[in-house]
């Protein structure tokens, strides 16, 4: 068991630092972070930690015995931030600053794969008839010729109720498996929390602390009535260490709620627009989950008092908007040499002096190679007050913030159709469309256009065109920025 | 606060995006200017994308312009630099082709429009960081960024969009 967080960042002190250097740093900490002075609800979590590390690093004999036992750790994750300006400015009114945090991981030496434990949850209500069910089902068994003999797989079908097509134990004998998943025929409803329900316990029957423990959920539809109770198994699945995963096929699946339903566990959803492309969506996310280090990723945002945490996107990989209100902040899986970068908007209600602290990071994760649970890394984000003008910001954060920004305006503008404005929905469409061509963007534009004449004519977006822009701007964000 | 030049949205100190329109708030004079324009125009550049081969070369350095919509050709001579913009005594602009006749102000074009200038090649036009941006043939161009002009090219001024031709004589 490693020792986490480490005690000297936790405290942010050096580890030369001397005693008394310790004993400024605990009381400027317990400023921060005590309940009493810290509304924010992580608070008395940091504090505690703080704590902690004050009297292990206050005591000669402990701390002796702290760096000498400090072990080496099985993987070193890194937090490394970027912030929107170098300064605050001495001024009575709130202020905006973003922050881009990117945490990566690397192992000391060779890392073993981890194994996988999945549960492919599909659909096969009576609209999956045809090429999606069959394009499904080719993708299944090919999924199942590429396991390891570590690795569990299960199958659920499910219509207006669900059925285990493969049990994680029969998935050993490969050949039997694929003819079992060819069985899987179409018909009856869609009830999402039947599939999710029987695809969770199969997890779970197989469940292993050093495996990535993965659902993925593959729908052509919406569920009705049953939405809330599906969001709760995720975050229930999310505690047990469980992802989901959505995959949506065609355009008459919800959306929102697949998004809702992957971010409450920090997985991913994507849209296939045709069958054929299921194959290489699905073989994709599991050779993505082979290169997994550490899972259940979480990042805790602390904010220091007179702070409010505006905004939280996850940029890459599998870009998504983040609830600040659900904290920590789900992220899913970190794998080996990849980053998970989010972009934070922090909201400074009044600058006061000398150096302003902001917040707190803890990136908390499970380290799968060694099978601990919920280690711990932190960094603190501070900016001094200083009266002179502000510089231009860094690259990194004003491409991220360009593409989330126009993610959010489309977000609006289907907001503004929602409510009846019209008018509103097409002016906030015609500046996507602006932003796209001046981006060029021409084709991701010209659908934007048609929408533009839809609303026009009928009122009415199409969902084609809707999940295609969405979809569309979002991988905008993840995409390599060309540089001109 | 700040508001937003382009749609006035209020945004807090230190906001770098509009959260309305998706419009810059910062100061750099490097980035591209981004026009905020209707669905309207937008199509009328993607009809108009085609590039129209020049023919005159600039021998003489004439040049002559014909809002669309109208006949008057407005010729140019003299100089190496020309203003396009809207004339404003206030603050003493005077452009060399002021388009407050062509309703310029409710089309978009700002006091300090774009600057057409003449090199040993030819000619160029640089938008000087105007609200609603410059296009040539429908590529709408990044501000203090020189471009180059050639006959019969379509110039478009925010949503005023006009031809220029190199003259002979």
């Amino acid at each position: 068991m490693t020792s986490s967080p480490d005690l000297y960042t936790c405290l942010g002190v050096a580890r030369t630092a001397s005693p008394e250097d310790i004993q400024l740093a605990f009381r400027q900490a317990a400023r921060r972070f005590h309940p009493d002075t810290n509304p924010d609800p992580s608070a008395s979590e940091e504090f505690k930690l703080v704590a902690h590390a004050h009297d292990v690093l206050s005591d000669a004999r402990q701390r002796a015995d702290y760096d000498a036992g400090a072990a080496p750790e099985t993987i070193v994750v890194t937090l490394a931030t970027t912030g929107s300006r170098e300064h605050l400015r001495p001024v009575d009114e709130p202020q905006a600053v973003y922050y881009l945090v990117n945490i990566s991981a690397t192992a000391p030496a060779v890392f073993p794969a981890p194994p996988l434990n999945v549960c492919l949850v599909i659909d096969r209500s009576t609209s999956m008839q045809g090429p999606r069910l069959d394009q499904v089902k080719a993708a299944a068994a090919q999924l199942i010729e590429g396991l390891k003999p570590n690795d569990q797989f299960s199958v659920v079908a499910f219509s207006d109720r669900a059925e285990v097509i493969l049990s994680a134990q029969q998935s050993r004998n490969k050949s039997a498996a694929v003819s079992r998943v060819s069985t899987i025929s179409a018909g009856g409803g869609t009830e999402i929390l039947q599939g999710l329900t029987a695809g969770l316990q199969e997890l779970q029957n197989s469940f292993n602390g050093r495996a990535v423990n993965q659902l993925v959920l593959l729908t052509d539809g919406r569920t009705y009535g049953d939405e809330d109770d599906c969001l709760l198994l995720a975050t229930l699945a999310e505690r047990d260490g469980i992802t989901i995963s959505g995959l949506g096929i065609g355009d008459e699946w919800n959306d929102e709620f697949l998004d809702r339903l992957a971010a409450a566990t920090g997985g991913e959803s994507n849209y296939i627009g045709s069958p054929p492309a299921v194959k290489k969506q699905l073989a994709d996310q599991l050779h993505r989950l082979g290169n997994t280090m550490a899972q259940h990723l979480r990042l805790q945002v602390t904010c220091d008092p007179g702070i409010e945490l505006r905004s939280a996107f996850r940029v890459a990989p599998n870009p998504g908007p983040l609830l600040p209100a659900m904290q920590p902040l789900r992220l899913g899986n970190l794998r080996h040499g990849d980053t998970v970068s989010v972009l934070l908007e922090f909201l400074v209600e009044k600058a006061g002096v000398g150096i302003h602290n902001v917040a707190r990071l803890s990136a908390i994760s499970d380290v799968l190679s060694v099978g601990s649970t919920n280690e711990r890394w932190q960094a603190d984000l501070q900016l001094p007050v200083a009266d002179k003008p502000a510089a231009v910001p860094p690259l990194a954060i004003i491409q991220a913030l360009d593409k989330v920004t126009l993610y959010h305006l489309q977000e609006k503008a289907w907001a503004a159709i929602e409510g009846g404005d019209v008018a509103m929905a097409t002016r906030r469409l015609e500046r996507v469309a602006s932003k796209l061509l001046a981006g060029n963007e021409p084709e991701l534009a010209g659908v934007v256009m048609r929408e533009i004449d839809r609303v026009g004519n009928t009122q009415q977006v199409s969902a084609e065109g809707r999940k295609r822009i969405k979809y569309g701007t979002r991988a905008l964000i993840a995409a390599p920025r060309d540089t001109r | 606060m700040i508001t937003c030049p382009k749609c006035s949205h209020v945004e807090y100190e230190g906001t770098l995006f509009c959260s309305e329109c998706g419009a810059r708030l910062w100061d750099d004079p490097a980035a591209d200017s981004t026009a905020n324009l209707d669905s309207k125009t937008l199509r009328e550049i993607e009809q108009h994308t085609v590039i129209v081969p020049g023919r005159t070369t600039l021998s003489k350095g004439k040049i002559a312009f014909r809002v669309h919509g109208t006949t008057d050709q407005i010729r140019l001579e003299g100089k190496t630099e020309y203003l396009l913009g809207r004339r404003d005594p206030k603050h003493n602009i005077v452009p060399d082709l002021d388009l407050s006749a062509y309703n310029g102000q409710k089309q978009g074009v700002s006091r300090r429009h774009a600057v057409v200038r003449r090199d040993e090649r030819g000619l160029l036009i640089v938008d000087l960081g105007s609200a609603n941006g410059t296009g040539v043939n429908g590529i709408t161009l990044t501000a203090n960024e020189p471009f180059r002009l050639r006959d019969g090219d379509e110039i478009r001024l925010g949503k005023l969009a006009m031809n220029i031709y190199f003259l002979a004589d």
